[in-house]
């Protein structure tokens, strides 16, 4: 269900609570491209025209975080929440305004152009909480980032709050 | 005829050690940026009215620009743009476009793992007046025998 931007507060569907410890989504990326990895160098306050375009021969790494980036769905607009979200944040079942909670990153080898990412996220846990302005609820997941030849790259956890 | 690299300058690190503090200033344009990138539609980090309407004073900038901040930060200190092995963030309070935000880490732990030494940095984003934004802790490799590249 989309459309909720859960202005009442955040719901829990027990649907969403017996998927804890499940996969809840699978995504392969686009093979990464230098102007994907450009982009998120300008984005992140680097020089874009350092990335890539010399002659030493060198594949061209990505920096530590882009993996996240290059596993992004990319989204139709009429398939966004009327905030904006992705409807498939966190967990199908849980809807609220969002916040971030935290990340957690381990990192494993590097993203090169022309690696393909596959990440496969787990719902790690929800947690419902009373907080000073009102009910909150934290969804944890965690997705484990591969390429193409099955090699982990990188771990990622990541809480959302709902409120 | 090959020529042999010259070996970067090196200094040793030390528990207690600060790293060199980093200061940004995320604008809206910076995440109109960083939102094609990352491809974050979520209407809080580019539309005022949005933010405003969940009590926000101005658009929010995007957590995960802040975990790019806290790399730029170790990777500058070692001069190795692929130190980083763990990074681990609580976000606190949110920041806002325009507000600078200041980036520091001080070295809590040396670790040798045989051939390959690592320093655990405990991580702090703080804006004025004296607002924690974000905690974390990140674990990098050095060089060889602890060291980083000398600036």
């Amino acid at each position: 269900m989309s459309g909720t931007t859960g202005a009442s507060g955040p719901v829990v569907t027990d649907a969403a609570r017996a998927r804890i410890g499940t996969v809840v989504t699978t995504y392969r990326s686009d093979p990464i491209s230098i102007r994907h990895i450009r982009e998120y160098v300008a984005a992140t306050g680097g020089r874009p025209e350092k990335i890539g375009g010399d002659d030493t021969g060198e594949p061209v790494c990505a920096p530590p975080l882009f993996f996240h980036a290059a596993c992004r769905p990319v989204v139709a607009e009429a398939d966004l929440r009327p905030d904006g979200q992705y409807p498939f944040l966190g967990v199908p079942g849980v809807w609220g305004r969002t916040m971030a909670g935290g990340n957690s990153y381990e990192i494993f080898g590097q993203v090169r152009v022309g690696d393909v990412l596959t990440v496969t996220e787990r719902l790690q846990d929800i947690v419902e909480k009373q907080g000073t302005t009102g009910p909150l609820v934290f969804v944890t997941t965690e997705g484990s980032y591969h390429n193409q030849d099955g090699v982990l790259i990188a771990r990622h956890q990541h809480t959302v709050i709902f409120r | 005829m090959s020529t042999v690299p010259k070996a970067a300058p090196r200094r040793p690190v030390s528990v207690g050690d600060e790293l060199p503090v980093l200061r940004r200033t995320p604008t809206r344009v910076t995440l109109f940026l960083f939102g094609v990138a990352y491809w974050t539609s979520h209407r809080i980090h580019y539309d005022l009215e949005a933010a405003r309407s969940e009590g926000f004073p101005d658009v929010l900038v995007t957590a995960n620009l802040l975990s790019a901040y806290n790399v730029e930060l170790l990777t500058s200190w070692t001069g190795d743009p692929h130190c980083v092995l763990t990074l681990k963030e609580r976000n606190i309070a949110p920041a806002f476009a325009d507000e600078e935000l200041t980036v520091t880490g001080r070295v809590v732990e040396l670790a040798d793992n045989g051939n390959r030494p690592t320093a655990t940095c405990a991580l702090s984003i703080t804006k004025e007046p004296g607002t924690t934004v974000a905690f974390g802790v990140a674990t990098v490799a050095l060089r060889p025998h602890g060291h980083i590249a000398h600036r």
